[in-house]
């Protein structure tokens, strides 16, 4: 009799849910389950008959949206004539991962949920929707879902594998040595032959934000030579970043991986996705350079596959530890807190020798990072405002974002490769709120030059920065456009003489923004990060509808609600 | 010679597949390809396709291998069995461990791939048939199956309430064959609003949530993580623990930068003391001494043992914490730190 089998799909835009899902599949494989781990896209859709268990791992995005990666599995699933008996074969649970400072919190795994249920499927074991903001995080979820989940999957199992034993790579990679080297010191060029993106060049990599002023904000301006660009306000373009060189060089250093790293590469088995596709000539350097995050922070999949790999006991059972959902704390301390890398971990261990056809297994893709465009659409050139990431934790040295490390070095006229990514937001007429904190102000631009062409002026913009003199970005444009009265202006300058939030000066214009919305059918649009701030945000709307129309805080949610399933509360954070 | 070809609805999609079983049929049967007719089996098996009955001499069954494993209903049997003239051959793919079903259906099983029905039912062993179907007859069962009785609707997918399980199972096996059609790429269907799919809930989601074990960790442990804007002082606390360290690694590098002067003086020190102390008396370090940072001393790695091994093994509160490990007897090489320091 064969073993019992298992489908775990996941839709991720960051690779949380990418992780949790290799992490139940390591599990499910321990039990003896034949376990397939894919993302929604990737997974043949026509395999779904065969299915007798299924798991559905999902963030959620954009305006309550599905991830990029289950774009087309979502497309099948929403089909109307599709039988309410196609699914019914079929056990199910699934997990979302959301954030509930998001108005639309969990909305994907939702509709996934409750679209299976419509096509005859059959819930299993409970479905659990994870919070970010929660003091338990998503791991705090994850742990008591899991733990439901496999109790029941171990009633199916036929054994249980030792978890010392180590098990084949689910995406194996050889070096074939006897070939020629190649040639991979060119790490821009190598990163050009990824023919499924775009091709442009940097036109203008300019720091916005003044000399002294403790963070870096570039405005990014990408040409596209063949003139072909299309997008809409609100859109955002992928970057595909390498890692650093040397930081590669220091693993394949540490590794002993010298005598391998330049020849050619095949990988043994299914190749994983890789969004944007592999570099051409591919070497375990060039692996290492464009495709694998390690510099990235190591979550327990790593260490449930690293603890194999260490030589010394006492090393392989602090990994062994780190594999452990009750340790999560110890490893929230090791790595989440001070945003330790991979490289970093490898490099502290070490005992650890990790086997090169297990890279791919241990070590996650770099994820492309996305951009909300800033400027108007533009067959031909495409802006964007960056805020480099750099800061320190306990570990000396410096933190810095890979992608945001890599823009920075950036110079005029190299070559890079991107994609646009269309967020399908949809501006209705009539007047435009935007409330556009920080960078938050990227996608704001955009729908503000874009108006200005079209001769549409009924927009109010709530700006929050630090300093006027330091960090206003852009400053210059909205003052001159309020001065020309094609624009109101409202900043708020939290470090300056006088202190202000963007709610506050939101709440200080009460009257105004209530007739707005109220009588002039107004559009209110927030960008910016996420957090707290767009819960405030929103505490104000409501509160400014209360206290003008006298109604009840239940009341003036459902209002809110209401305004938002209009398309006329629009809400943009990252 | 009537032949008939049993096609599993899957194997279908490979008409190659279909064509060289039918070639190498035909040969092994001396008969020419055109004779052979074929039906899909679950059109046969819910009554869509009728077959004549005592008209076949030879029925074979081909399913791909993947959909071979299950059995296949009872009722299939019964019509083959029906289908077959005297001496007839039903042959093919059968699923394995099928043999009871063929034996009680009234086949000669020859082998787990060949059942032969029998001209003389007299000699055949009668087995009781199944509770519920008419049994009160003589050894001639052949009469008190129902003989071509066709369903009045082909049954459908939720309705498994008379079926065992196997059936079960099996029914759900064919009746994928008829659901690959909503997988057709080339469809340009109409799309339902999602949107819409939340706004009535009509219980879907109504079931029970996981929730977390309240405000702690699996351990029991609260998670000492400060939240994104934190208002309640934690954000202070872990930024004030993060200065202390920091503060730490200062002093502990600065100490580095001036040991090599400060090992020279100890080493005069000790060399001083061992010469007036007398030949063979125990030279003692001080207190201060011993916990002095002295990466150089053979086997030293620590007050408590794990200093020197990273992160991941030092106290809370270790004045190493964010430096990389160092190998016992080794001093710590500020490059390689890296340039960022």
């Amino acid at each position: 009799m064969g073993h019992p089998s298992i489908t775990i799909l996941y839709g991720s835009e960051t690779g949380n849910s990418q992780e949790f899902a290799q992490v139940l599949g390591r599990k499910c494989l321990y039990l003896s389950l034949n376990t397939v781990v894919s993302s929604l896209d990737n997974f043949d859709l026509k395999r779904l008959l065969d299915v007798k268990l299924l798991v559905v791992i999902c963030s959620t995005t954009g305006q309550g949206d599905i991830p990029r990666n289950g774009k087309k599995f979502w497309k099948f699933m929403l089909k109307k004539g599709l039988p309410n008996d196609l699914l019914s074969h079929l056990s199910f649970t699934t997990f979302g991962l959301g954030d509930s400072s998001y108005a639309k919190f969990n909305y994907a795994i939702r509709k996934i949920h409750k679209r299976l249920i419509q096509l005859g499927a059959h819930e299993f074991s409970d479905r659990a929707e994870s919070d970010e903001q929660s003091p338990e995080g998503n791991e705090g979820y994850y742990a008591e879902w899991e733990r439901l989940l496999l109790e029941k999957i171990k009633k199916l199992s036929h054994h249980e594998i030792d978890p010392n034993t180590l098990l084949p790579p689910m995406n194996g990679i050889v070096a074939q040595t006897n070939k020629f080297k190649k040639i991979t010191s060119n790490v821009k060029e190598v990163a050009l032959t990824r023919f499924e993106l775009l091709t442009g060049v940097i036109e203008v990599n300019e720091r916005i934000t003044s000399a002294d002023h403790f963070q870096d904000v570039r405005r990014l301006v990408i040409k596209d030579t063949s003139n072909s660009l299309e997008y809409k306000p609100g859109d955002t373009i992928a970057l595909y970043p390498s890692n650093d060189p040397k930081d590669v060089e220091s693993l394949i250093e540490d590794q002993d991986w010298q005598d391998i790293a330049d020849f050619p590469l095949i990988i043994d088995g299914p190749t994983p996705t890789i969004e944007g596709g592999l570099v051409k000539k591919l070497t375990l350097r060039s692996l290492l350079t464009h495709h694998l995050d390690i510099m990235s922070i190591p979550r327990r999949s790593f260490f449930m596959i690293a603890h194999h790999f260490s030589t010394d006991e006492r090393e392989r059972e602090k990994l062994y530890e780190f594999s452990l959902i009750d340790n999560i704390d110890a490893l929230y301390d090791y790595a989440n807190r001070p945003r330790r890398s991979i490289l970093e971990t490898i490099l502290e261990f070490h005992s650890l020798r990790v086997p090169v056809q297990y890279v791919f297994d241990l070590i996650p893709t770099i994820k492309p990072r996305l951009f909300s465009i800033s400027s108007t659409p533009s067959p031909s050139t495409v802006e964007l405002t960056v805020a480099i990431v750099e800061y320190r934790t306990i570990i000396k040295r410096l933190r810095k974002g890979v992608c945001t490390r890599w823009v920075k070095e950036l110079e005029e006229n190299d070559r890079i490769k991107f994609s646009v990514h269309p967020n399908n937001v949809k501006f209705p007429p009539g007047p435009l709120i935007m409330v556009a904190p920080g960078t938050g102000i990227a996608p704001v631009k955009s729908i503000i030059e874009q108006r200005l062409e079209l001769g549409m002026q009924d927009m109010y913009l709530f700006t929050g920065n630090r300093f006027h003199d330091k960090d206003f970005l852009y400053g210059d444009l909205w003052e001159s456009l309020a001065s020309k009265n094609q624009l109101r202006l409202f900043p708020s300058f939290s470090r300056d003489e006088k202190k202000s939030y963007v709610q506050d000066t939101l709440y200080a214009q009460s009257d105004l923004i209530f007739d707005l919305i109220y009588n002039k059918n107004a559009t209110f649009y927030l960008c910016g990060s996420s957090g707290k701030m767009p819960i405030q945000v929103r505490i104000t709307i409501e509160t400014i509808l209360e206290d003008h129309l006298g109604i009840s805080n239940e009341e003036s949610t459902k209002f809110c609600l209401e305004l938002e399933n209009k398309g006329r509360y629009i809400q943009e954070t990252w | 010679m009537n032949t008939l070809l049993l096609l599993h609805p899957t194997i279908v999609t490979e008409p190659h597949a279909v064509e060289a079983a039918k070639d190498s049929l035909a040969q092994k049967l001396g008969t020419d390809k055109s004779n052979i007719s074929q039906h899909i089996i679950d059109r046969v098996a819910t009554g869509q396709v009728s077959l004549q009955p005592s008209h076949y001499n030879h029925i074979q069954y081909l399913a791909p291998p993947e959909a071979n494993a299950k059995k296949l209903p009872v009722k299939c049997y019964e019509i083959i069995f029906e289908a077959l003239q005297s001496n007839g051959v039903f042959e093919g793919t059968i699923p394995p461990e099928s043999a009871t079903d063929g034996i009680l259906q009234g086949f000669l099983v020859e082998s787990d791939t060949r059942w032969v029905k029998p001209s003389t039912l007299g000699s055949v062993v009668s087995l009781k048939r199944p509770v519920g179907q008419n049994k009160t007859k003589s050894s001639a069962f052949k009469r008190e199956m129902p003989f071509f009785k066709k369903l009045s609707s082909p049954p459908t997918l939720t309705d498994s309430s008379e079926a065992d399980e196997d059936e079960e199972s099996q029914l759900n096996e064919k009746l994928k064959g008829s659901k690959l059609i909503y997988f057709d790429e080339s469809s340009d269907d109409e799309i339902i609003d999602e949107d819409e799919l939340l706004r009535d809930d009509d219980g879907a989601l109504k079931g029970p949530v996981v929730v977390p074990v309240k405000c702690a960790l699996p351990n029991g442990k609260r998670r000492k993580k400060a939240c994104k804007d934190c208002t309640c002082g934690l954000k202070e606390l872990e930024e004030n623990e993060q200065n202390e360290r920091l503060d730490a690694q200062a002093s502990i590098l600065s100490k580095l930068a001036t040991s090599a002067n400060a090992e020279a003086e100890r080493i005069e020190e000790r060399l001083k003391r061992k010469q007036a102390s007398k030949e063979g008396e125990e030279v003692k370090f001080t207190e201060q001494e011993v916990t002095e940072i002295d990466f150089t001393i053979q086997g030293k790695t620590g007050g408590c043992g794990s200093c020197a091994l990273g992160d991941a093994f030092r106290c809370d509160g270790c004045p190493y914490l964010g430096l990389p490990p160092f190998k016992p007897g080794q001093a710590i090489s500020i490059e390689g730190l890296g340039a960022d320091i």
